[in-house]
């Protein structure tokens, strides 16, 4: 009697572990959707399969990829989703608040995971941050807008109005500069918009600010970026400090940034898609924000820049920086 | 190709037959190159999308935004017409016009529609899987609007239409007045292009203010191929030909995006379009070099 009971447990526990290897072993799909191939999405991309080959999921052995552009076009994106839920992969990736869009709409069963998307709530991917339920989760690009004031704070000690330099038709240039008016009367400063619609205009938006501030941010605008270089001559000229909000334009010729390399936000993304591997459901994911998460954010610096601009970098300041110039 | 591409195909192709029967009624009939149609496309969208989370209902929405579309058109009218622009740049004026335009009308970048009450929402319920609901409507609404199309052809007003675009000076001197079938024609054909945006973005769960971009590609490639896959010189055949033809290119598409197998990636996927609607171009040429040629294959 007994031996048999023995006999059966040990069958279910051999069948048990055998289904259990089973699933460790098989391969598994991921389709990944991008709206666009620029430069940063590629690199969220890049650090994403890098970072499933960190949870020991190799692209070719275990991992199945399939990777496709929308090249820019909805219909296509609208295309790729509809074949991506036809071959009904283990998981979707989202890259892009349209792409995480099209394929929230499409699909209530296959898990997706969005990342650089903005602003998840307002975009309707999910109705709450906490456990949102249903089949998506996943990381929002929001940038640390008040980590980048506070080291500006750190590097100018005795800021009291900071300079905007940005194009108004910008929309994302836009909510930044919004952001900051909103956060400066709590960090104890004022603000001065100086708006440079065009090339062209980007000196002379610089040149309307000396005497009135001690330090000029730029937000993510590729109208300003377009002729930074102008501006920092102007900055240098006047000995006012110039901050940006991406790593690039400190390598041209800004102070100092605080920002996220979008290879590691690839990385974290691949965070996610373990877990859905290992079966938890999206709907039981909180949605992230990158800037919060730990370790995520990096200081980068340009020594030179700073020195012409007239401010100095504490030693324990650089010794903080990522990346000095 | 998995049966869930194919009716992505299907229906991203019907929703973009209405931007292909306005080109028709721009391109072919007033032979008009009108490039509004990437700026009318997103502010159908946008209208729509608006009007959505305003708490107006979707019908009402989709409807609201096929009749602002024309609006766009009048406006190419009146650059072309009036201040006597090319209508090539008319067209690319008022676009860029509409992008600033739809982000006034959305106050952002994007809008999302998803689970909301959309105009598929009513026939999610017949019965049939929730993915085929875009299908059927879709169907209903291109039938309507292409003999809709083809019944104002052949009214007199259709007729001096058509008259306007084959031969302007002739129809001037008849007493057609060429400036108001300009007019009527773009607004129509905007008005169609605007509804399809509406519908498009309730489809895909978002209004996005790029999402004009590659409309008139695929608008241009819907009619050249389609009306040269299936010639004709009657009117009913010729619309036919611009719905199958958005189809078509489509099918291609998914064909083009299946096609890693071949060794080929996702960035050459418009390369692959490209070449697919070349061959589609090429196939009618050929078949008639061949008839015409005496004592050849027939």
């Amino acid at each position: 009697m007994s031996k048999i009971s023995f006999a059966i447990a040990g069958a279910v526990f051999s069948l048990a572990l055998s289904v259990s290897a089973q699933a460790a072993d098989a391969v598994k799909t991921m389709s990944i959707i991008t709206m666009n191939d620029t430069p940063q999405l590629l690199e969220v991309k890049e650090g994403l399969i890098k970072g499933l080959a960190a949870h020991g999921y190799t692209e070719g052995k275990n991992l199945k990829v399939d990777f496709k552009s929308a090249q820019g076009n909805f219909g296509t994106a609208q295309q790729i989703v509809r074949q991506f839920i036809g071959e009904k992969p283990d998981v979707i990736v989202t890259i892009t608040t349209p792409t995480s869009q099209a394929a929230v709409a499409a699909t209530k069963d296959i898990p997706i995971i969005f990342t650089t998307v903005t602003d998840p709530l307002k975009s309707k991917l999910v109705t709450r941050e906490n456990h949102p339920g249903g089949n998506a989760s996943g990381i929002s690009d929001l940038v640390p807008t008040e980590s980048q004031i506070n080291i500006v704070k750190e590097i100018v000690p005795n800021l009291k109005t900071l300079g905007l330099v940005y194009d108004p038709s910008l929309d994302n240039a836009r909510s930044t500069v919004e952001s900051i008016k909103a956060i400066a009367p709590k960090m104890g400063f004022k603000t001065i918009e100086s708006p440079a619609m065009g090339i062209n205009n980007v000196p002379s938006a610089g040149q309307a600010l000396v005497g009135k501030v001690e330090a000029i941010f730029v937000p993510n605008d590729t109208t300003v970026y377009g002729a930074f270089e102008s501006l920092v001559k102007v900055a240098q000229d006047a000995k006012i400090p110039i901050f940006t909000a991406e790593r690039r334009s400190v390598q041209r010729g800004a102070v100092a940034t605080v920002g996220f390399d979008f290879v590691d936000m690839g990385k974290r993304t691949a965070d996610m898609v373990d877990k859905v591997f290992k079966g938890t459901s999206p709907g039981d994911m909180d949605v992230q924000y990158m800037k919060d998460l730990p370790n995520s954010l990096a200081l980068y610096v340009n020594k030179e820049s700073a020195a012409k601009m007239g401010v100095k970098l504490s030693p324990a300041l650089l010794k903080r920086a990522a990346q000095v110039f | 190709m998995s049966l869930y591409a194919f009716i992505g195909a299907l229906e991203t192709g019907l929703a973009f037959a209405l931007v292909a029967l306005g080109a028709y009624l721009t391109f072919r009939v007033l032979d008009f190159p009108d490039l509004t149609v990437e700026g009318s496309f997103p502010l159908g969208a946008a209208v729509a999308a608006k009007l959505m989370v305003s708490g107006v209902d979707a019908w009402t929405a989709t409807l609201a935004a096929g009749l602002v579309g024309c609006l766009a058109g009048f406006a190419t009218a009146f650059l072309n017409r009036k201040l006597r622009i090319l209508h090539i740049l008319a067209g690319i004026l008022t676009a860029i016009a509409l992008y600033s335009v739809n982000l006034r009308i959305m106050d952002r970048p994007n809008i999302g529609l998803i689970n909301m009450a959309t105009v598929y929402t009513p026939f999610e319920r017949l019965g049939v899987p929730s993915f085929y609901a875009p299908i059927v409507l879709l169907t209903v609404v291109v039938i309507v609007f292409k003999i809709l199309i083809d019944l104002f052809l052949g009214t007199g007003f259709g007729l001096a239409m058509r008259a306007a675009g084959a031969n302007p000076r002739m129809a001037q001197a008849n007493g057609i007045q060429v400036g108001r079938m300009i007019v009527v024609g773009l607004g129509m054909a905007n008005g169609l292009t605007a509804l399809s945006g509406a519908l498009f973005a309730q489809m895909l769960g978002a209004a996005d203010v790029s999402m004009g971009i590659g409309v008139i590609v695929v608008a241009l490639a819907a009619v050249i191929g389609g009306t040269a896959l299936m010639p004709s010189r009657l009117v009913p055949m010729l619309t036919l030909a611009c719905v199958l033809g958005s189809i078509l290119y489509r099918i291609a598409l998914a064909l083009a995006l299946s096609s890693d197998a071949i060794g080929l990636t996702a960035s050459d996927v418009n390369v692959v379009t490209a070449v697919l609607v070349a061959i589609a171009l090429w196939v009618p040429v050929r078949k008639s070099t061949f008839s015409r040629r005496p004592g050849g294959l027939k």
